[in-house]
Order: C-alpha cells, then sequence, then structure tokens
C-alpha cells in the first residue's frame, strides 16, 4: 500500500507548482500571462481535488472538480473576451465576421 | 451522413436498454451491432459502405492523434527541461484545403492540444489557419507533416 | 480498504506521472520567453497531468465500487474539448491586444496578413 504516501508527495508537489503559477501570475509582465498562470493554477487545484478524491475515498470531490473545471473554462473565455473588446458582455460575436 | 450517425446512436442506445445496462461498454458494442445491422439492410449499399469507412477512419484518427500527442508530449517535456534554450518560436500562415467549419474547428483543436503546437486564428475567408510554433526549423517541413498527418484523415472523412 | 498490489502500483505510477507533467508545465510557465510559447508548456502539459491523476482515481475508486468512473472520464472529454478552445482564445487576444513575439522569433506570417487585411 503506498498509495496513501505517493498522494501525499503529489499533493505537496501541486502545492509547490501552484505557488510557482503564482509567481508567474504576479509577476507578469503582461496581461495574458497572467490570464494564462492563473487557468494554470485553477487546473492544479482540480488535480488537487481528485487527488483528494482517492485520499478520502469519496466519490464527492469528483463532482467538485467538474464544476471548478468548468469555471475556470467559463474564466479564461470571460478574459479572453475582455482583452478583446474590454467588456465581457457586450453582444458582440467572438469571431471576426466571414464576408459573403 | 448526420442522419446515419443519429441512427446509429439510437441503435447503441436500443442496445443498451435491452441489455438493462447503460455504461460506455455496452454503447461501444451496441455501436458496432448497429453498424454491422446497417451494413446487412441497406439503403443504399453504396452509401453504407462510405459511412462504414467514415468511421473506421474516425476511428483510425482517434489512434493517431493519442500517438501524435504522446510524441508530442514528449518534445515539449524535453524542450522545457532542457539546460538550455533552444527553441526559435514563430506563427506560421497555414494554408487550409478543408472548407468545412467544423472540420476546420476540429483541426485547430487538435492542433492546439498537441504540444508545441498552438491555432491562434482562422483567416475568415478560410484561406489559412495560423499556427503558433514553438520550435520551427523548417517552415515547409512542419506545415507539410500537418497536412499528410491531421488534415489527411479529415479530408478523406468529408469526402 | 485493501487493494491489490497491482492496483496499488498503477495507481501511484499515474499519480506520479500526473505530478510530473503538471510540474513540466508550471516549470516552462516560469522560464519560456513570451505569453505564446508558456502557454505550450501550460496548455498541454497541464492536461496531460490532470488526466494522468484523473485516470489514476477513475481506476482506484472503481475498484472500490464507490463511482462507476463515467464522471472521471467526462472530466477528461471536458478538459480536452475545453484547453484548445480556451488556449486558442487566449492567444489570438494576446495578439491582437499587442502583446509581441519574443524577438528569437523565426518566422511572423500572422502580422504580415492582419496588415494587409485590415487596408
Amino acid at each position: 500500500m503506498i498509495t496513501p504516501f505517493v498522494s501525499v508527495v503529489v499533493l505537496v508537489g501541486i502545492t509547490l507548482s501552484i505557488l510557482l503559477s503564482a509567481y508567474r501570475a504576479l509577476r507578469g509582465p503582461t496581461i495574458p500571462d497572467r490570464v494564462v498562470a492563473l487557468d494554470n493554477i485553477s487546473i492544479n487545484l482540480v488535480a488537487a481535488i481528485i487527488v483528494i478524491s482517492i485520499r478520502a475515498q469519496s466519490a464527492l470531490y469528483i463532482d467538485v472538480a467538474l464544476v471548478l473545471a468548468i469555471l475556470s473554462f467559463l474564466g479564461t473565455v470571460a478574459a479572453a473576451k475582455y482583452l478583446l473588446r474590454g467588456k465581457v458582455i457586450d453582444g458582440s460575436p467572438l469571431h471576426t465576421r466571414r464576408p459573403g | 451522413m448526420v442522419t446515419r450517425l443519429f441512427f446509429n446512436i439510437i441503435l447503441a442506445f436500443a442496445w443498451c436498454l435491452l441489455q438493462d445496462e447503460i455504461s460506455l461498454r455496452q454503447f461501444v458494442i451496441g455501436f458496432l451491432v448497429g453498424l454491422s445491422a446497417m451494413l446487412f439492410f441497406p439503403r443504399s449499399f453504396h452509401q453504407e459502405r462510405r459511412y462504414f469507412r467514415k468511421v473506421t477512419l474516425s476511428v483510425q484518427l482517434v489512434f493517431f492523434f493519442v500517438k501524435e500527442l504522446l510524441i508530442a508530449n514528449w518534445t515539449v517535456v524535453r524542450q522545457v527541461l532542457a539546460p538550455e534554450l533552444k527553441i526559435q518560436s514563430g506563427i506560421v500562415a497555414y494554408p487550409l484545403s478543408l472548407q468545412n467549419d467544423v472540420l476546420i474547428t476540429l483541426l485547430a483543436n487538435m492542433i492546439t492540444l498537441t504540444p508545441g503546437t498552438l491555432s491562434v486564428e482562422v483567416a475568415p475567408d478560410r484561406q489559412f489557419l495560423f499556427i503558433h510554433f514553438l520550435d520551427v526549423d523548417d517552415v515547409e517541413e512542419e506545415i507539410r507533416i500537418i497536412k499528410d498527418g491531421f488534415e489527411r484523415y479529415l479530408l478523406l472523412i468529408a469526402q | 480498504m485493501e487493494v491489490p498490489y497491482i492496483l496499488d502500483a498503477l495507481v501511484s505510477v499515474l499519480l506520479l506521472l500526473g505530478l510530473f507533467f503538471l510540474l513540466t508545465g508550471t516549470f516552462g510557465l516560469l522560464r519560456l520567453r513570451d505569453v505564446y510559447a508558456r502557454m505550450h508548456a501550460t496548455s498541454k502539459s497541464t492536461t496531460f497531468g490532470v488526466a494522468g491523476v484523473v485516470l489514476a482515481s477513475l481506476f482506484y475508486l472503481r475498484y472500490l465500487g464507490l463511482s462507476s468512473g463515467l464522471k472521471e472520464f467526462l472530466i477528461i472529454v471536458f478538459l480536452f474539448l475545453t484547453a484548445p478552445v480556451g488556449a486558442h482564445m487566449i492567444a489570438r487576444a494576446a495578439y491582437r491586444g499587442g502583446v509581441s513575439l519574443w524577438q528569437g522569433g523565426v518566422v511572423d506570417d500572422f502580422k504580415k496578413w492582419l496588415e494587409t487585411s485590415q487596408e
């Protein structure tokens, strides 16, 4: 039974990874850099929650991870739209219009 | 094509209900059984054969994609962990042969998921896909690899 | 609860593999020189890393009979669908927002195209 031990190691590693990403999010230098770093943090969190589900031997955490993954995607899309248009909800399409 | 796929999925669900177990395994078995049943009772034999070929091609594409994903992941891991960064990145205009929007989306997504390449923009007239390469040695060579790989499969499926 | 040795080893290997990819992604995020290159590191190694961890939990919880495994599968499918879309949108917004490529870049066909198409 090495899984409990390995899962602790993995959790520590993920924490380290989140801290390092936080450095990039604080440092920048550009806004997209920060968005990418924050996205990376939430993906790491999803992984951390799934590792916790293994440690706790409970499937409930899987739903939490799924919701977090969905929210992180929404956040990324909103940030991208904000960078493009300066507003998140303005009714304009995200793509460039096709001629014809 | 789409109606056939729809019909096949309904058959797969019917199989799941007959087995009294809705699971991925039963769904895949049901899909295959439905596919062979559709081959035996063709509306027009030629069309059923074409559908069959498309399904086979799609499965092949999935395996090809997983293979590419593994190779490319390894390449990027090596590049990131190399003691000194010797990468030359750049954005390349990739001339598109595909004209179908859904398939272009699929191509762009597969390119982005494969490490080392990242789609940045599709030209509105569907002429070019702009791809950011993490490490580009020979532009022609990189374009040829995608043309002969992902896009060849998608073009065959689109036919 | 007791699990067989093979499952134990498989889960551990998958977890460590996932951690390796997660850390590589973060390392790339810190080390590479512009946003676009950094996105290669995160949007990919991270997807692979999460896939490793999720697969580990799929096998483990499924063996214990706590989960059917469908939801774990759903997470992988969802991530593989959304990760490229998010990456594409950020890259596009960054380029149009004027974040330039690192000077060591060799080609930039996109710039030429943007200049000619906006006449």
